[in-house]
């Protein structure tokens, strides 16, 4: 030290003193501390358990240790791989469940696609009546969970040739006995799902079709083009990204999806592999599990990819013209009503009928008597219904799971909202740095991981212990923690957009006056944020308390919640209990909905984004 | 002694360069102003002298504080700069009344709170809002809310006060008034204010000194008769003034000046030019309303024919073409509506020397005379 020159020193303690400068300047600016928090949290919460779920896919899993000699549970192995890709077995275990979720997904896509798109057009550029109620109807099938509207196809449709044999409603009423392959299996699964998602494309597609300017197809008119030749040509390929953005989305969420093909396709011993992985978890047979859900993983990374392609390739058609451009709409000429009836019968069916069914359904003292005198209160306040059970009102199992969706819906609806908030602060306020796009991808991840998947992976992860986290296992937290990551980019969404609307001048003009980042959040942010997080609240308590696929492999006797209660009923034969719970889930579902629409006044875009698929 | 100096600021954005290397000094008391067009940086160097944005390099003070360094990374927060700042979108909380937003920054200063009620109070009074202070902004007109914002800045009695484009919301008659009302407002609180505008007008009526800025460099730093008599450069002659100033590129020969084949009729003994060699190309640039029609001919005059004349209440553009063998010029004059013209009349325009302006054709930069050199900051 001493035998530095001045200069050198100077040097040396300006450079000290621009580290300390900046050192303070990066620790007192919240977006950067908060980012790096958020970026260590994500790292540990939704990257490390999807590498943790991969690489225990190739390692040895304790049960399977004794069977190979010298061999400790944690050697890596390819085993569950080979037996998956490449053994006798792999037909039965891997490529069977593969071909039926694809199958599955891209027939009840094609469906949903063809439904929604052409109900957007009906109702936004022809002169059919009724539109309106035909909108909001679409919205009902698509707000309940799905697993509700497959428990009501089965008391439609099945009869008395069964293993059962009870009448269902169409049996009852007109005696017709459909076919076995109409009551469970492939068909069933892929109608059910498209009634649930076809309101998905509806809303992207009638937002498209509204994007439209209708100049430019009358600029085709003028040029002589016939009206066939407009749609061909001028329309559909200017809508075009939009709906192949529903479809690959629609896809996606479908790949993860359990309840429905859990009620409708086991009886029919028809596997796809989120029941496959789902029953892996329960035989304890985990590394094939992983490897199931490593595939999905991987295949709704691809879809996702495919969408950003889409979208980054050809966005630019339907943002092309801004809102309130005149619609011209085509006449449907003597077909007005009648297509308008077809259209309102349509939509009540999906939305309306399964709701009076299970409702009707949990008040018969026998199934499929459907006459008046059949009718009881019995399962809903009834002191003993069955051997074990009492009315679902009355069941303390019922009321517990009744708890525990309320805890696990209040503490992931408040998790969001304050995770969403800061997300989006970080993201938003920190727009173009790299800080912001790593912890926005990072949000966005739990998006390509399925449902059943997710819930495998955590169960696995968060078993035992791990760095801070104590083992949850049979432990509410545990569902708290996986729902609330698993609704993360959904959280972050509403986030971004709500700190997107609160300009960044409100903000400064709070740090100029000097308000602290603490005093800014509290007295600026939070009030200008707190309709869109209401809202987002109680979506996401929705979304909690009617999900099946995230929560069915993570609950216990404990710890369950109350669709996991409805298909426990059902799995033990008592359908009443069973279509009771269901009720009381759709009750919350539609009271909350309704309530989230309310608060995001008039925009039924904002409040169903969230709320939809999934169960 | 100058309350707000900026010393080789220069600040990128990506690979842009929005600032480049600006030195600025504003008096304490003054009124100034940044002109330019959209995108030439002058938002971002307000923003960084308000602490909201961070020079990549250069030295802010502000009074006798060192509030940026680009060597030592010296930042004081915009909180302990003691500015104030009127946004462009007034940034007027939506969930508090005129009474809480004008209050905000006194309860977070902990100040007591019947002293918030009299400074507000007076506040108030001052900018006529007393019956408005328990309005929320929604229920506001555009200039209310712009007199709320000023407000909101006045009560926390900051030396400064930043202003970018805060009239530019306004219809063309508040933005009138609201002018008047900032001339009052300044001259009664002696507050330093800094303003950002691409209005030039704007800037020439309410200035004690403005900056013009082009590409992220400052043009000229002068008083605003300065800024529009004696341009430094082509550019500031053609951003500011009421009407596009005409310009012909023109060469010096001798005692001649030409453009093309018209000689023009401009004594060069009588115009102050300096640096200014015999064949030489230059721009000559005169405005409209230094140029005047007459009927005859004299030796300061060019024949021409009006091609069009749009007329505007007391005033009249009139345009004339001026044909010698291949060479065409346009020439706008600005006219009373009291003189008789119509297209295809032949006419004379008359050009004083004195308010001939050249400049350099490949630099651009003003040959007329001493001002050039002094007033353009470095």
């Amino acid at each position: 030290m001493v035998s530095e020159t001045p200069s050198a020193t100077t040097i040396r303690s300006s450079n000290f003193r621009a580290f300390y400068n900046l050192a303070v300047r990066y620790l007192t600016t919240p977006r950067i501390v908060l980012g790096w928090i958020l970026v260590i949290l994500l790292l540990y919460l939704v990257l490390y358990p999807v590498v943790e779920l991969v690489v225990q896919s190739f390692q040895l899993q304790g049960r399977d240790a004794i069977r190979f000699r010298g061999q400790s549970a944690g050697d890596w192995t390819l085993y569950y791989w080979q037996r998956a890709l490449a053994s006798q077995l792999s037909q039965r275990i891997f490529v069977r469940p593969l071909i039926n979720t694809l199958i599955i997904s891209s027939g009840y896509t094609a469906l949903a696609m063809l439904i929604g798109t052409v109900l957007a057009w009906l109702v936004v550029r022809t002169d059919m009546p009724w539109g309106k109620l035909v909108g909001s109807l679409a919205m009902i099938p698509y707000i309940l969970p799905s697993w509700t509207l497959g428990l009501s196809w089965i008391t439609f449709f099945r009869h008395d040739g069964q293993l059962h044999g009870i009448k269902g409603m169409l049996q009852s009423l007109t005696g017709i006995q459909v076919p076995e392959w109409l009551v469970y299996g492939p068909v069933p699964i892929i109608i059910v799902l498209a009634m649930n998602y076809f309101a998905y494309t509806y809303l992207l597609a009638s937002a498209a079709f509204a994007t439209v300017d209708s100049s430019l197809e009358e600029a085709a008119e003028i040029h002589g083009a016939s009206r066939g030749y407009i749609l061909r040509r001028i329309t559909m390929p200017i809508i075009l990204p939009a709906l192949a953005s529903a479809f690959v989305l629609t896809f996606a969420s479908g790949l993860g999806t359990f309840g429905v093909p859990a009620y409708l396709g086991r009886p029919a011993n028809f596997e796809v592999m989120s029941t496959y992985l789902y029953g892996n978890m329960q035989l304890g047979r985990t590394g094939d599990a992983y490897v199931l859900a490593t595939v999905l993983i991987i295949l709704a990374a691809i879809t996702v990819y495919l969408n950003s392609l889409i979208l980054g390739a050809r966005r630019q058609f339907t943002t092309m013209t801004g809102k309130g451009t005149r619609k011209k709409v085509t006449s449907l000429g003597v077909w007005r009503y009648p297509i308008g009836v077809l259209a309102v019968l349509f939509t009540a069916f999906a939305g309306l009928l399964p709701i009076c069914l299970l409702v009707l359904q949990s008040l018969q003292k026998r199934l499929g008597d459907y006459s008046l005198s059949n009718l009881t209160l019995d399962y809903w306040i009834g002191k003993q219904v069955d051997v074990v059970y009492k009315g679902v009102l009355l069941e303390p199992r019922v009321m517990k799971a009744a708890l525990n969706t309320t805890i696990l819906g209040l503490s992931v609806g408040a998790i969001s909202v304050i995770g969403g908030l800061l997300l989006g602060y970080v993201i938003a306020r920190g727009r173009g740095t790299r800080l912001s796009r790593i912890v926005e991808q990072l949000s966005f991840l739990p998006y390509i991981v399925p449902g059943v998947a997710f819930g495998a992976m955590y169960l696995s992860i968060w078993a035992v212990p791990r760095g801070p986290l104590p083992a949850l296992y049979g432990s509410l937290a545990l569902l708290i923690l996986a729902s609330a990551v698993k609704r993360m980019p959904y959280a972050a969404r509403t986030g971004i957009s709500t700190m997107l609307q609160i300009g960044n001048e409100l903000e400064e003009a709070a740090t100029i006056h000097g308000a602290s980042w603490f005093t800014t959040v509290r007295r600026i942010l939070a009030p200008l944020a707190r309709h869109g997080l209401f809202a987002g609240f109680i979506l996401t308590f929705v979304g909690v308390s009617k999900d099946l696929s995230l929560v069915v492999m993570l609950v216990s006797a404990r710890t369950e919640v109350l669709p996991v209660t409805a298909f426990g009923y059902a799995d033990a034969g008592v359908d009443q209990l069973s279509y009771a719970v269901a009720v009381i889930i759709i009750v919350i579902v539609l009271l909350g909905t309704a309530l989230a629409k309310k608060l995001t006044k008039g925009d039924p875009m904002e409040a169903f984004k969230n709320a939809g698929g999934g169960g | 002694m100058s309350r707000v100096r900026l010393e080789n600021i220069t600040k990128r954005f990506g690979n842009v360069v929005a600032v480049d290397n600006v030195s600025l000094e504003i008096e304490k008391g003054a009124f100034f102003s940044v002109v330019g067009p959209s995108g030439c940086g002058k938002t971002t160097i307000m923003r960084m002298m308000a602490g909201l944005e961070t020079p990549n390099a250069g030295r802010i003070w502000i009074g006798d504080r060192l509030v940026f360094a680009g060597d030592d990374r010296t930042f004081v927060p915009p909180a302990q700069r003691r500015i104030g700042m009127v946004f462009q979108s007034y940034a007027l909380w939506p969930h508090m009344t005129v009474y809480e937003n004008i209050a905000f920054g006194l309860q977070v200063n902990k100040v007591g709170r019947e002293e918030i009620k009299r400074k507000v109070q007076r506040v108030l009074e001052l900018f006529q809002l007393g019956n408005l202070a328990d309005r929320y902004p929604s229920e506001l007109s555009g200039g209310q809310q712009q007199r709320v914002a000023i407000a909101r800045e006045l009560v926390a009695e900051r030396e400064v006060l930043f202003m970018d484009e805060p009239l530019s919301n306004l219809d063309a008659r508040l933005r009138m008034e609201m002018r008047a009302e900032l001339k009052r407002l300044h001259a009664e609180t002696g507050t330093t204010i800094i303003y950002v505008t691409h209005d030039q007008l704007e800037a020439l009526s309410l200035s004690t000194k403005i900056a013009v800025m082009k590409d992220g460099r400052i043009q000229q730093v002068g008083p605003p008769n300065e800024i529009y008599f004696k341009p430094a450069n082509l550019f500031v002659a053609e951003f500011i003034g009421l009407n596009p100033i005409n310009t012909l590129k023109a060469r010096v020969d001798g005692n001649r000046l030409t453009s093309g084949d018209v000689r023009l009729p401009v004594d060069l003994e009588k115009v102050r030019i300096s640096g200014l060699h015999r064949d030489a190309d230059v721009v000559l640039a005169v405005r409209p309303e230094a140029l005047r029609l007459v009927d005859v001919a004299t030796e300061r005059s060019l024949a021409g024919t009006v091609e069009t004349v749009l007329t505007a209440g007391p005033t009249q553009l009139v345009q004339v073409l001026v044909r010698e063998k291949s060479t065409t010029l346009r020439l706008t004059v600005q006219e009373s509506h009291e003189k008789q013209v119509s297209p295809g009349q032949q006419v004379y325009v008359e050009i004083n020397p004195r308010d001939a302006l050249f400049f350099d054709a490949k630099s651009e930069a003003s040959l007329s005379g001493q001002w050039a050199a002094t007033e353009v900051a470095s």
